[in-house]
């Protein structure tokens, strides 16, 4: 029973974390851009890899200081230092906006750019400042520490890209078929992996080389793992600030609006874009942290996004395509099937599905509902 | 002589690309179904034909049958595979097809991948008998080449007439008006179905025709972006709906895809090298990345023609009324 609980049942916990976030973000965009969003999985493995660079980033400039054999050029440190400074420059520019400094439409590429400059020397410099820290031999800085650190960087910038792709590559699909958007998006999937594959190859690659996790026992005889207490708690977190954001703001109020009647949304006066600018918000944001989440317990690498589409998929038509709450039931169910269908129930030895075709799980679910249910278990839209 | 060489090998892999391109034109130039499990039907097509025709293998079964068999069978178990998707997936909105095609894509690969006995597993499948082996040399090629050209020659007339016939009109009004369609007293469910089928059929026989080709057959030929990513890049960039089109935009992708690896090295590396100060091992890691910077450059190729192109290269062309077959 405990082998069962804590080998089978808290990480299918934290398999169907992940697969929530992710699917939350798949309904939302079906429900209000409505298309099946193929890039989805692929913004996960972006907001994992920005969140990999980062600290590489970090850990270039602090141990390569401590370290008088190995030299690093003032530009390399600046280089790893610009998507810090890109999100300060990102926020900074949002912040004079709203102040009335704006609008700055045609400027603000320009301030993003030379504020993204102009910040990587303040903050090489203050990297410089800790290395006396580093030099001591003890110094260690904890892999979750380290995630939890650049998470909220990555999530700015994996949003930040997810607009640009928005405005690139779905927005002038607006009015058109909306199979013409999925035909983007799987292109658009493609361009995501393929850039992962040119800046950071193909090698798995993880938060922290040789970290070998011990379980916590705190909650003896239950073991978990310190980062995956992480996971839960932050999945938790998160969708409460969707339920309140979703029923308690005006925002959440106009997502819920257009995506019953995008039309007469626009008829009652609701800015339209705004809203989508917000549905690329949320989905991509817990796509991202969905990635990291995803890369804190298992190797990050360029297809980690693409594999968790079909889950994802699998997990959002359960709850029904459209709907958050079921895409996060949906999630929970799909993670929950995948990772307890390898326990060897029934006192036999074998496991009831071998492991290699768990991942067929979550597509026989999707079929069984298409089949049967394909409005899902919490009634979202088809056709 | 080299280049003789290379271009009956360039054509030859031309060809089942221009039979899969010829199918995804009957599912999505002529009925408007996006199907994203071009490489899973590709797959099924190929180790169907693999298995039936290959001699003994060490690691799973083998039939050592005649390969014409196994072109037949593939096609019929790729349409066996179709149906059941089909007959799940085509009530439902176009979206849900997409997913059910790439879940079956992927599921195929587990199953291959796993099921040793049966597919090879890692090891693959081995020595497939070519036809027109026995003629040696280039012969056996341009014999390769010749029966691969008169099959997309002899499908290209079919499905042009196809195109024609009351049955593409009927597909045309379909993707364009489903209501319409269904109020004309046509059973769209069933139309579909039959496009569906039908176009995966020949993905099927383009996967056999590709590991005959080749001679051998494993995992990583039947990798599920790059086939059917490419497919359709060939068939949006050729123009969607036009099979004359379709055929051309495999010859100018493919042509594209087998030359920008030496462009970009060309081009960018000593660029690069010089730029960083690079040592050995690093221009070699530079340089293993560059079919990812080709994948990229495919990408966005595809996201302009899509935004500022969307008819491709050859348009869609109705038939004049007055060619049409009487019906």
């Amino acid at each position: 029973m405990l082998e069962l609980i804590n080998f089978y049942l808290i990480p299918a916990l934290v398999l169907g974390c992940i697969y929530a976030l992710g699917a939350i973000g798949i309904s939302l965009l079906y429900s209000i851009l409505r298309f099946a969003h193929f890039a989805h999985g692929d913004l996960m493995t972006i907001g994992a890899y920005i969140a990999f660079g980062m600290i590489l980033g970090v850990e270039l400039i602090v141990f390569a200081n401590a370290d008088p054999d190995v030299t690093v050029s003032f530009l390399a440190k600046l280089v790893s230092m610009l998507p810090f400074s890109l999100v300060l420059a990102i926020l900074a520019g949002m912040f004079l906006e709203k102040r009335g400094f704006g609008p700055f439409t045609y400027w603000r590429s320009l301030f993003t750019i030379v504020g993204t400059v102009a910040l990587a020397f303040p903050l090489v410099w203050a990297l410089d400042l800790m290395t006396p820290l580093a030099a001591d031999e003890d110094f260690e800085l904890d892999a979750e520490f380290k995630v939890l650190a650049v998470l909220p960087f990555a999530v700015v910038l994996a949003v930040y890209m997810a607009r640009l792709l928005d405005r690139l590559f779905y927005k002038p699909f607006r009015s058109s078929k909306p199979i013409i958007m999925v035909i983007a998006s799987f292109g658009v999937a493609l361009i995501l992996r393929s850039l992962v594959q040119m800046f950071f190859g193909v090698e798995d690659e993880s938060y922290a080389v040789g970290y070998i996790a011990r379980p916590l026992e705190i909650f003896l005889p239950l073991r978990i793992i310190e980062r995956h207490l992480y996971i839960f708690g932050m999945t938790v977190i998160l969708m409460l600030a969707l339920h309140y954001l979703l029923t308690r703001t005006r925002t959440g109020k106009a997502m819920r609006a257009m995506s019953d009647d995008a039309d007469l949304a626009r008829v009652t006066g609701i800015n339209t874009e705004q809203v989508v600018m917000w549905t690329w918000i949320v989905g991509a944001g817990l796509a991202a942290i969905a990635g990291v989440l995803l890369g804190m317990d298992a190797p990050v690498k360029p297809v980690m996004g693409w594999d968790m589409l079909l889950p994802i998929f699998a997990a959002a038509i359960l709850g029904g395509l459209g709907s958050p709450y079921g895409a996060i039931i949906g999630g929970l169910v799909i993670g929950g099937m995948e990772e307890l269908s390898t326990f060897h129930w029934w006192l036999s030895d074998e496991p009831l599905v071998p492991g290699a075709y768990k991942t067929a799980i979550a597509f026989g679910v999707m079929v069984i509902m298409l089949i049967f249910r394909p409005q899902g278990l919490f009634k979202g839209r088809v056709l | 002589m080299d280049l003789l060489a290379f271009g009956l090998l360039f054509l030859i892999q031309t060809v089942p690309y221009g039979i899969a391109v010829l199918g995804l034109n009957i599912n999505w130039g002529f009925t408007g179904l996006f199907n994203v499990g071009v490489a899973g039907f590709y797959a099924v097509g190929a180790y169907t034909s693999a298995i039936l025709t290959a001699p003994e293998q060490l690691h799973s079964i083998a039939f050592g049958l005649p390969a014409g068999v196994g072109w037949l069978a593939s096609m019929l178990t790729a349409a066996i595979v179709a149906y059941a998707i089909g007959k799940i997936c085509l009530r439902l909105r176009s979206d849900y097809l997409a997913i059910a095609t790439i879940g079956i894509a992927e599921i195929l690969r587990l199953v291959i991948k796993n099921y040793q006995d049966l597919t090879g597993g890692t090891y693959g499948i081995q020595n497939l008998p070519r036809p027109f082996e026995f003629v040696g040399g280039y012969g056996a090629d341009l014999a390769f080449l010749a029966v691969g050209i008169v099959i997309v020659a002899v499908l290209y007339i079919l499905i042009e007439r196809m195109w024609r016939s009351p049955w593409g009109r009927v597909m045309r009004a379909i993707r364009e008006n489903e209501v319409a369609a269904a109020a004309a007293g046509k059973n769209v469910e069933a139309f579909r179905l039959e496009a569906f089928v039908v176009g995966s059929a020949l993905m099927g026989l383009a996967g056999a025709i590709a590991v005959h080709a080749s001679k051998s057959v494993g995992i990583e030929g039947t990798e599920p972006l790059e086939v059917t990513f490419l497919l359709w890049v060939m068939l949006i960039v050729g123009g969607s709906g036009n099979n004359k089109g379709a055929l051309i935009g495999v010859v100018l992708i493919w042509a594209l895809w087998s030359i920008l690896p030496d462009f970009i090295a060309a081009g960018f590396l000593p660029l690069i090298e010089s730029a960083f100060d690079l040592s050995e091992e690093n221009v070699e890691d530079v340089s293993r990345r560059i079919p990812y910077v080709r994948l990229f450059l495919i990408g966005v190729l595809l996201q302009v023609v899509l935004q500022k192109f969307p008819g491709g290269l050859l348009r869609e062309k109705a038939p004049s009324l007055a060619k049409q077959p009487a019906s």
